[in-house]
């Protein structure tokens, strides 16, 4: 998942957060990667600009588990 | 789970409860006041427009925000629009419902583009706009007088075509109310 990582690495520095080292699944989308509602819009469409997968298919997500369950299509 | 359903009178207490939040007028172009008389009359004025149309969005059956065809010029094949989540839970969809209002008026609507205004500080939604495909116009500088200071007004324009071309997001189909 380092393309991942890459993608929310980029929009925390642009968003003046320090980058992160690796991303867990347990990690609160929010609450962890202290992504805003604006943030979490961007990632949805950078997600499915790169992996072709709509991370809203079955409901809200919170957890970085769900999105990455949702792009290896578990 | 997403669908656009036509803007009834019904909905009009809930879209001035949003329209009048701080969160959604503060890059919004005009600031109106909380008063359900002249709701009615702005939804009366909308009912009777050919160039403006309104639907509520609905997620999960959850009327969360409004999105809107405005001054839909049939001669030059061309539309302004908007939109918004009132529900702040539901913002984080602010990435999927433009893809779904695309794909339904370019190929609903004969509209040979779509222009969008974005004001000064909302660069999140710039961002948006170019990751669908849009491209930068310019900057009206001083464009709007928002709470006693005038601020730049931000032009993008999508074409069909390159929302095409883009071969992104075609699977974000749904129902949009007639």
């Amino acid at each position: 998942m380092n393309k991942l990582l890459l993608i929310i690495n980029e929009m925390r520095e642009e968003a003046g957060l320090e980058s992160i080292e690796s991303l867990e699944a347990t990690m609160d989308l929010r609450e962890d990667l202290t992504l805003d509602s604006f943030m979490l819009a961007e990632l949805t469409v950078r997600i499915e600009d790169e992996f072709n997968v709509d991370i809203f298919e079955d409901g809200i997500v919170q957890k970085i588990g769900e999105i990455i369950a949702k792009i290896e299509g578990v | 789970m997403i669908r656009f359903i036509k803007l009834k009178e019904e909905h009009l207490e809930q879209v001035l409860e949003w329209r009048t939040q701080e969160d959604v007028t503060r890059f919004m172009n005009t600031d109106i006041e909380k008063d359900m008389d002249k709701q009615r009359e702005w939804f009366r004025r909308i009912s009777n427009s050919e160039t403006d149309v309104y639907w509520i969005i609905e997620i999960r059956e959850k009327p969360v925000g409004v999105i809107s065809l405005n001054n839909i010029d049939d001669v030059n094949k061309r539309t302004s629009w908007g939109f918004y989540i009132g529900e702040e839970k539901y913002r984080l969809y602010g990435g999927i419902i433009p893809p779904y209002f695309y794909n339904y008026i370019f190929s609903t609507y004969d509209f040979h583009k779509i222009t969008a205004e974005v004001m000064e500080g909302n660069s999140n939604v710039i961002k948006l706009n170019l990751l669908h495909g849009y491209r930068m116009v310019g900057v009206y500088k001083d464009h709007i007088l928002k709470k006693g200071l005038f601020v730049d007004l931000n032009l993008l324009e999508l074409l069909k075509e390159d929302w095409l071309k883009l071969k992104k997001f075609q699977k974000y189909v749904c129902e949009f109310e007639k």
